[in-house]
């Protein structure tokens, strides 16, 4: 681990990455400030330029969005009263009534405070606990491989969204994308109806920037008030605001703790575990403090539950492979993209990658403390860009930064058509990112699947047979029965 | 038109994909000789076990979805989405679908400035000095980044124009 770990800071070190990491994380904080954008949206748009760097570079670049990103709705929620991202849905509680006492600039200090120092408790899970879950995952063989794919998305399905089934649906037309193109066992075709295109199947980033970036730009188009200009005062943070932070140690531990822990489960995400942060900061609360009424602890539990998130989130994703959320599936997109596959196998083989993509994270949480202070009065005034010029600039990037992966305008109509159906999904209240994590986790799934049945006399049965695949599969029949029976439970309350 | 309504479309959309799978099975992949056989020589093993789950997830939520409709009333009003409501989307949409379209014919550098400028005023900017100023700056500005920062070429159409930085 040690030595992966001084690989990578060789690797980070490169000006490139340096910049690229630093400019991720001015990026991310932009994005994560405008309302509507977000993270997961920062990191699909700039994944067709990331993908053109080399991998720790480009891995910098999307992780600093991603950190940052989380970070950035918070500056809304405290100033408008509306989360740039859901992320940042429960830091309102506290922010806004901070920000109406005058002490909007402490609030916004805290806020950027807690998320990076959040986000370094989450880094130092992520260090100590993926390479040790990728020594247990060596082990595995395809039917482990098999079980545990199914249950990344079955929690996904299971957490992610109120309607079960809805979410499988989604998953399963995620596996089915998936399957398009050139079987890799027999060479043959599948459903590319004699279009050479369609040869190497979907590329993950027209189906990631349709689904996401295209259908928001359409429900964006739909809201009233996009000319609106807001009236901001532009005020500066300080750093004191870090002592005011660490004021709240035990507070920050806990919450980051939490909020790596909920990132490591496939689907709980950083929405939960904020909230969860939140709810359990408010009951161990002293007599004195009043949380929901401008409580500096409210805001220190959420933001560093939010980030700490992001490093937990990262765990299954490169340990095993298994994406916790959308954001993770397309960082995972990002990896395949340039040769890298996650899991035991990348850090057998690349351990210097790996060491990069951990030093990244790290410095990604350290740029965001002292630019994000800095920087307080850009980030604000970010806030008062129209809606109107945000749908151009973001339409035109999908296009060009689709465009510019194979320079094909297939992949633009391919684009357009996921963007459609993302609008349907979303109009129909379907959850969009386990189509994303199917699309992403198909190849890998139906590879040790079908391995899993070279290997196996008995057909199905050898994935009952291994201990440890038996337990991921009681595991997966627990979810999805627990699932159908609390949804029972609560019809029966309901009615 | 009500989520509920739109629900069914997607159901409909999953449904016509599952018949898609076996229709591209039996017309297809079967005379190809890859839908046969054990793990290595079938390709079509596996699509077809998730068209089949698919198919099953699609009539337990219909049939859910149908006992859900009898037990509650929900009135169109509360869950409906209104096409006035999504115009400017709709338009959005169609802009940005002929830009894709003209983008291989007719390059870049002519028709992102003319998408910029239709979206913006598709979305209430009417400030044209404005609008033209921002539609050349973001059109170069996003040519420079992926024609010289990335070495990218970018679509030069029939004309083929393209900017020698």
């Amino acid at each position: 681990m040690f030595h992966s770990f001084l690989e990578g800071f060789g690797l980070f070190f490169a000006p490139m990455s340096i910049i690229l990491t630093f400019l991720g994380t001015v990026l991310g904080l932009i994005l994560g400030a405008l309302p509507g954008l977000g993270p997961l949206m920062g990191i699909i748009l700039m994944l067709p330029i990331a993908v053109t760097q080399p991998p720790v570079a480009a891995m910098g670049f999307l992780i600093a969005i991603f950190v940052a990103g989380s970070c950035g709705g918070s500056i809304s929620a405290i100033l408008l009263r509306v989360p740039g991202t859901p992320l940042a849905a429960a830091t309102l509680f506290d922010g806004y009534p901070m920000a109406q006492k005058g002490r909007a600039s402490d609030a916004v200090g805290i806020a950027i405070s807690s998320s990076s120092l959040g986000g370094l408790i989450g880094g130092m899970i992520l260090i100590f606990f993926s390479p040790m879950l990728a020594k247990v995952a060596m082990k595995f063989a395809p039917p482990e491989y098999t079980a545990l794919a199914v249950m990344g998305l079955i929690a996904i399905a299971v957490l992610s969204d109120k309607r079960f089934l809805d979410g499988l649906i989604a998953g399963c037309f995620g596996l089915l994308i998936a399957t398009v193109g050139t079987d890799a066992f027999t060479t043959g075709y599948r459903f590319t109806f004699d279009n050479f295109n369609l040869l190497n199947g979907f590329h993950i980033v027209p189906v990631v920037v349709g689904l996401f970036a295209v259908s928001e730009m359409a429900f964006l188009g739909a809201k009233p008030g996009l000319t609106d200009k807001l009236d901001i005062k532009v005020f500066r943070a300080s750093f004191r605001s870090i002592i005011l932070t660490l004021k709240h140690y035990g507070n920050l531990i806990r919450s980051s703790v939490i909020g790596a822990l909920f990132g490591a489960i496939p689907g709980a995400g950083g929405v939960t575990s904020s909230f969860t942060s939140y709810a359990i900061a408010k009951a161990m609360a002293k007599p004195h403090e009043r949380y929901g009424e401008g409580e500096e602890g409210g805001i220190v539990a959420t933001e560093a539950a939010n980030n700490a998130t992001c490093g937990g989130a990262l765990v299954p994703t490169l340990a095993l492979g298994i994406p916790g959320d959308a954001a993770t599936a397309v960082l995972l997109g990002a990896l395949i993209i340039m040769g890298l596959f996650p899991g035991p196998a990348l850090f057998e083989q690349h351990p210097e990658v790996v060491g990069g993509i951990f030093v990244s994270y790290i410095f990604a949480n350290i740029f965001l403390l002292f630019l994000g202070i800095l920087a307080t009065p850009l980030f604000v005034y970010v806030l008062k860009v129209k809606r109107s010029y945000l749908i151009p600039i973001v339409l035109l990037l999908c296009a060009v930064g689709t465009f510019a992966l194979q320079s094909s305008v297939f992949d633009l109509l391919a684009m357009l058509g996921f963007g459609l159906v993302g609008i349907l999904f979303r109009l129909a209240k379907y959850p969009l990112a386990p189509i994303v994590i199917g699309t992403v986790l198909g190849p890998i799934l139906e590879k040790n699947f079908r391995r899993a049945m070279l290997l196996s006399d008995d057909g199905l049965l050898i994935f009952i047979k291994r201990p440890v695949s038996s337990i991921l599969v009681i595991i997966n029949v627990i979810l999805i029965v627990g699932v159908l029976i609390y949804n029972r439970r609560k019809r029966v309350k309901n009615s | 038109m009500n989520h509920a309504k739109l629900e069914w479309y997607v159901l409909a959309f999953i449904l016509l994909i599952v018949a898609v799978v076996f229709w591209q099975i039996y017309a297809v992949m079967t005379p190809a000789g890859i839908a046969s056989g054990g793990a290595l020589e079938n390709a079509a093993a596996y699509p077809r076990g998730l068209a089949i789950i698919l198919g099953i997830l699609v009539i337990l939520r219909s049939v859910a979805k149908i006992i859900e409709s009898k037990k509650q009333e929900v009135s169109e009003s509360e869950t409906s989405i209104s096409w006035y409501s999504m115009r400017t989307s709709i338009l959005l949409l169609v802009v940005f679908t002929l830009y894709l379209l003209g983008l291989g014919k007719l390059g870049y550098h002519i028709m992102t400035p003319i998408f910029l400028i239709i979206i913006l005023f598709l979305v209430g900017e009417k400030n044209w000095l404005k609008i033209l100023l921002f539609s050349v700056i973001c059109s170069l500005s996003i040519a420079f980044v992926f024609e010289v920062l990335l070495k990218i070429v970018l679509p030069g159409g029939i004309f083929r124009i393209n900017i020698p930085w």
